[in-house]
């Protein structure tokens, strides 16, 4: 029995060691150590995390050749969501490179998970369109380079609609009462019914958020399912005739389907931009930089986004872009959808908070007494 | 009892403390390191408040958000339903299939029992698809019934209700159900039926007053065996359950994964593994009664 206390004690450190990170979430884990081999010789990797066939294979292939480092290429198990708490953490291997949506760049930058970029190695920056660059995710670019952009619009069948849809409006019409997918991230499904009732996606005024909240709840049966970005399948297979979607995740599949349409509605969407960034704990930073400037070559940025159909944010890219896809609406939007494309703001800790109880709640009023 | 020398009597020899130490100390090991200490763990986070890598804070503020937001309550509820209507599904489904097992399969016994026990050797996730295959729109069940001529269009609403879970649910729990069942009717003294026939009680009265008793132990086994781990079930009402199948395991997931509130997706956990420890109790007094 006199052994206990000592046992306890080994506990408690124990304890104390696993609640490292959560009391100290500012506190950064070390630098890996300088490979002590001279580059030369060894044959460099280089380890890009990033979605699920969200790369022209191509590309590495080319770059493997070109720069004599080999890529590997992991991805997201589910979504982009479940790699940030592995990033945060370092639970899972170091990679070189991560590609992650704008909204999530706030916060690897509050936890300093991010490693500037040495730019004088990427000259190609200035290939890249202006709208893109200085963006409110990352000012003056010390971080990230934009990969590709979206934009969210409804997909939808239009052998069940039976009419053409340009309106958030539409996912609300009565005649589709349970054949809609709306999208299971608060700030996109709340940001959606928003500009539906005429306001800012991002606005920070509770009266304007407790509209929306109320509208989902009063719209209950009008939802089959809150997808978890797979929208776009359950629309292929029939479960569901409009889903709230990315216009890229949409374009591959408007080739399978004849009747399955994309639209950017006219109260103007939200915007997505998905950002090349180096973790602090790197192994290879050259080798990331390297890449993002081979990625930054028109050419090569004009056979990511023909491959991907994702719109290239790389003015230089557009002369190689394929010319039907120039042309695509619901690629590269016309003026007045252009003027009304929404980032998702980071609205704040406190904000957040209230966003998570309003989704909490919309997610238990979803439940039919049977 | 006190006769019988327990893991740590003092009077026990040496070389059997040894032994002992031996053979209850890796495991006792594993229970402290792999689930005692996480369980401290997670009860530690529900002390924070805040996200990860929005920064935490030592406060009480989870409880006060948890205590004051009746939404989790009712999903909590909800889920116990559901939970509920599936546990006791499983045992109208397998107790049937228990009986038959034991009473009349005969030789074949063995055969059948593992017949039902061999889908449970493919993947959880697999078997929840399959029923999502079977319940969708262009699904097995949509198309049987087109061709039928019961419904004139496909019906949407077999997939993405709550009924779906559940119907899930029962599919994939029914075997660990029948199987306690079986383990308790096969226990039981069948000399003692033999005795009740020869006094003259009719079948259904001796399988009221005989069989449904002294099986009740495995009835009970196998109930909490289903609610239990359903109770925090978040894969089936994902893919089959839509809006209305959402359960509270769904909402704990998407604390710690999207929303990323370790702290409140803690003190959901910890709220619902309270919420079983009545379970326990019944099910541990429930032995206590129902043992012969």
């Amino acid at each position: 029995m006199k052994h206990i206390p000592h046992t306890l004690q080994h506990m408690l450190w124990l304890i104390a060691i696993a609640l490292l990170p959560a009391c100290g979430s500012t506190a950064q884990l070390p630098p890996s150590p300088e490979p002590t081999t001279p580059a030369a010789a060894q044959p460099t990797t280089l380890s890009i995390y990033n979605y699920d066939n969200y790369i022209n294979p191509a590309i590495l292939e080319n770059f493997s050749q070109q720069f004599g480092i080999e890529v590997i290429y992991n991805v997201y198990k589910s979504s982009v969501d479940e790699a940030i708490p592995e990033v945060i953490t370092g639970e899972v291997g170091q990679y070189d490179l991560i590609v992650v949506s704008d909204y999530i760049i706030a916060t690897l930058r509050r936890n300093k998970m991010l490693s500037p970029l040495n730019k004088q190695t990427i000259p190609n920056i200035a290939n890249l369109d202006p709208l893109f660059l200085n963006t409110i995710y990352d000012p003056g670019n010390r971080y990230c380079l934009p990969y590709q952009w979206g934009m969210l619009g409804i997909g939808y069948n239009i052998a069940q609609t039976g009419r053409e849809l340009n309106s958030w409006a539409d996912l609300f019409d009565p005649a589709f009462a349970g054949r809609v997918a709306l999208y299971a991230e608060p700030r996109i499904t709340f940001g959606v019914v928003l500009l539906m009732l005429g306001y800012s996606p991002n606005t920070t005024d509770q009266g304007q958020f407790n509209q929306a909240k109320e509208w989902l709840i009063q719209h209950a049966d009008q939802i089959a399912i809150y997808s978890t970005d797979d929208g776009q399948d359950l629309l292929l297979a029939g479960e569901v005739d409009l889903v709230i979607e990315w216009n890229g995740d949409m374009l591959q599949l408007l080739e399978e389907n004849p009747d399955l349409r994309f639209v950017a509605p006219r109260e103007g969407t939200l915007l997505i931009t998905d950002y090349m960034c180096i973790p602090h704990n790197a192994p290879d930073q050259p080798a990331a930089e390297k890449f993002i400037n081979y990625l930054l070559e028109p050419e090569v940025g004009a056979a990511l986004s023909n491959y991907l159909r994702y719109a290239t944010p790389n003015q230089a890219s557009l002369p190689f872009v394929n010319e039907a896809d120039r042309n695509n609406p619901a690629i590269y939007p016309p003026a007045e959808i252009r003027a009304k494309l929404f980032s998702i703001a980071d609205l704040g800790q406190t904000f957040n908070a209230f966003i998570e109880a309003a989704w909490a709640e919309v997610m238990a009023a979803h439940q039919t007494q049977e | 009892m006190a006769s019988i020398s327990t893991p740590f009597d003092p009077q026990a020899p040496a070389a059997e403390k040894r032994r002992l130490l031996l053979i209850m100390g890796p495991p006792t090991l594993a229970l402290l390191l792999f689930f005692m200490l996480p369980l401290g763990v997670m009860a530690l986070y529900t002390f924070q408040s805040g996200t990860l890598g929005g920064g935490m804070t030592w406060s009480l503020d989870t409880y006060r958000r948890f205590w004051q937001d009746s939404a989790l309550h009712r999903l909590l509820w909800r889920s116990a339903l559901v939970s509920l209507q599936t546990s006791l599904w499983c045992i109208v489904l397998a107790y049937p299939i228990a009986y038959y097992l034991v009473f009349r399969a005969g030789e074949r016994r063995m055969t059948l029992l593992t017949l039902i026990i061999i889908p449970a050797w493919t993947s959880y996730l697999l078997r929840i698809l399959a029923w999502k295959l079977i319940l969708g729109t262009e699904g097995l069940l949509n198309t049987f019934l087109l061709w039928v001529g019961w419904i004139e269009r496909p019906s949407p609403i077999l997939l993405f209700s709550q009924t779906a879970v559940i119907v899930t649910l029962v599919y994939v729990w029914v075997p660990f159900v029948a199987l306690p069942i079986f383990a308790a009717l096969e226990r039981m003294d069948k000399r003692l039926l033999e005795a009740a026939a020869d006094l003259g009680s009719p079948p259904w009265h001796s399988f009221l007053r005989i069989t449904l008793p002294l099986s009740l132990p495995g009835v009970v086994a196998g109930f909490l065996s289903v609610f239990i781990p359903t109770l925090g079930e978040y894969v089936t009402p994902l893919l089959v359950g839509g809006v209305n199948g959402i359960m509270y395991g769904n909402l704990i997931q998407d604390q710690f994964v999207r929303a990323l509130n370790w702290p409140l997706g803690s003190l959901m956990s910890l709220v619902m593994l309270l919420a079983l420890l009545p379970m326990f109790l019944l099910f541990r007094r429930s032995d206590e009664v129902l043992q012969p």
